[in-house]
């Protein structure tokens, strides 16, 4: 992925974030999101050295939604900045563990095939049963 | 009641609520966002062959399995309570929604749709905390800027968990709806009828008889009490004269309102001017006591008979809270009108934007028949500005002429036409009514 392309990606995912907290529109965080992750992907194809640098960027990821999402959730009356401020920390703390926990995983003898396939094949089932498991109980 | 604003009743408790049952579950856009964000790392790290894209995606899938794993059904009971189920225009109406919380919940939104014609004087949404068997009381205070009856609004009740991946929804809590009776206007001096009726009251007849107000003196008849022999002229003419005094009697009083049509523009309105007018009319004379009726007359007829006291009060603003303009092509004159609600010698006074032939037909024919008549315009003129061309303002003069004309002829048949752009008190267009109707009774003398 050319330079340009990364820096176009990484512009338009922190203006839709930007935008989706001050028009209190969350759907638009996904896509920011989303932008924000595609660049970095692009900055691994590039070849750069990823292994400390990812751990770092999934954190941020995750406590940059946790944040945009109480920003374009925000209403008057709150008074959880302080907590929240506390929840974005945890989150991104817990998502530098999980993170490396995964690329430590993957960097073990084993084949990375086998990891990646196993570590997938769980989070799809995870991604697609667990919820479906939950909706279908009737409240 | 004249000189006082109308008293409403003590506020009535509504035992509107939303129970735990009720609650509807919904994942949150966070839940979907992240869950795309995990699954699109995950397929394009397989894909691609890159862990770290798995490492990239898998802070989003854990959070969300860790969020629904973690997850717990909130207990909670919202209600709305102490809110009146009656009103004055333009009052506030204030009351609270209590929310009682069986178990801790994280993000409790509450926000709150007013109904049609009230407005919110406080913020519309609020988030509140509670922990388990904690209890919340919020005060609000609406306003209802018309009378009527209306429907306060709604309450809708929204929890989020701690991870912000589940939102529960409480079926919305009803506020109760509220009748709101028009503001009264304080009136000192009222239009005074012809002829009184035969009952006793508190106004003082131009007949003579039994009174406490003094009328005349004249030479004693056979037939004429003692106790009405005036001592002092009989000792001073040396022949027995008696005083004669006023009685005091009562009036039927007429509210004939014109329902046929009205004018409307923004907030204004020729009939909210008209129930305004007809609300304070009724409290004063019935603090005269004064028997008075109301008539609605258009497209659908309505209206109460002439009587005394307080309770006819409420259901004069009973009747006046539901006056609405119903569109008919019907052709009605005042038949239809049962002899109940127009007495004999009653004073009846139309208010009306003068705008519809047929209640003019209907005053005409009224007069035709003896009644007593006062008509107080309320008028369209402020609600229906010029256009900007010079047609349009030629057609707006015309229009102004044809008003003008009407009420000339009106004032010829003897029945009195006084104009009320609602920016001045009522008393203005009352104390001008009875000069004019003074004026008529001197000239024709």
């Amino acid at each position: 992925m050319s330079g340009w392309l990364v820096i176009a990606l990484t512009a338009g995912g922190s203006g839709l974030i930007v935008a989706a907290v001050w028009a209190r529109w969350p759907a638009l965080i996904l896509w920011g999101l989303a932008a924000l992750g595609s660049a970095y992907a692009g900055g691994v194809a590039s070849g750069r050295d990823v292994w400390l640098t990812t751990p770092l960027v999934a954190a941020a990821l995750l406590a940059l939604g946790e944040a945009s999402f109480y920003g374009a959730e925000r209403a008057s009356g709150t008074d959880y900045s302080g907590r929240q401020a506390a929840r974005v920390l945890l989150a991104a703390l817990a998502g530098l563990v999980v993170s490396a926990a995964v690329l430590l995983a993957a960097s073990i003898a084993v084949p990375s095939s086998l990891v990646l396939t196993l570590v997938g094949t769980l989070a799809a089932v995870l991604a697609i049963a667990l919820p479906s498991v939950r909706f279908r109980r009737r409240v | 009641m004249n000189g006082e604003p109308t008293r409403i009743a003590a506020p009535v408790a509504l035992g509107a609520s939303a129970s735990p049952d009720s609650i509807r579950r919904a994942p949150t856009v966070k839940l979907r966002a992240y869950l795309l964000l995990a699954a699109a790392g995950m397929v394009g790290g397989l894909a691609a062959g890159l862990p770290q894209l798995v490492a990239l995606a898998a802070p989003f899938a854990a959070y969300v399995a860790l969020g629904i794993a973690l997850e717990r059904r909130p207990r909670l009971t919202v209600s709305a309570e102490g809110w009146p189920d009656r009103a004055l225009e333009g009052h506030d109406v204030s009351g609270a929604v209590r929310i009682q919380a069986d178990t801790a919940v994280d993000r409790i939104e509450l926000e709150l749709r007013c109904g049609a014609g009230v407005t919110s004087q406080g913020p519309l949404r609020q988030v509140l905390r509670l922990g388990e068997g904690q209890q919340e009381e919020v005060g609000t205070a609406l306003q209802v800027d018309r009378w009527g009856a209306r429907h306060l609004g709604t309450l809708a009740c929204g929890v989020s968990d701690g991870f912000g991946l589940i939102r529960y929804e409480l079926a919305p809590v009803s506020l109760g709806a509220v009748r709101v009776f028009p503001r009264g206007e304080t009136l000192r001096e009222l239009i005074n009828p012809l002829e009184e009726q035969a009952t006793t009251g508190s106004r003082v007849s131009r007949q003579r008889g039994e009174g406490i107000e003094f009328a005349d003196i004249r030479p004693f008849v056979p037939g004429d009490r003692i106790r009405k022999i005036n001592w002092r002229v009989a000792a001073r003419y040396g022949t027995p004269y008696v005083t004669e005094r006023h009685p005091e009697r009562n009036a039927d009083v007429i509210l004939f309102l014109d329902t046929f049509a009205e004018v409307r523009e923004g907030a204004g309105s020729t009939l909210k001017l008209a129930v305004r007018a007809a609300s304070s009319l009724a409290a004063a004379y019935l603090a005269r006591r004064d028997r008075v009726g109301v008539v609605g007359f258009g497209g659908a007829l309505t209206g109460l008979g002439p009587r005394f006291g307080q309770v006819q009060q409420y259901q004069i603003l009973d009747a006046l809270i539901g006056s609405e303009v119903i569109f008919s092509y019907a052709d009605k004159d005042v038949r239809f009108v049962p002899r109940q609600m127009l007495p004999p010698k009653a004073l009846v006074i139309a208010i009306t934007p003068l705008i519809d032939e047929r209640f003019i037909g209907a005053l005409v024919d009224l007069r035709a028949r003896g009644y007593d008549i006062a008509v107080l315009d309320v008028s369209p003129v402020p609600l229906a500005p010029a256009g900007k061309t010079a047609s349009d303002v030629l057609a707006h003069r015309l229009w102004l002429l044809r008003r003008a004309a009407l009420a000339s002829r009106l004032g010829e048949l003897g029945v009195p036409v006084t104009e009320w752009r609602g920016e001045e008190p009522i008393q203005v267009p009352i104390i001008s009514t009875s000069a004019l109707r003074r004026r008529s009774r001197t000239l024709a003398a």
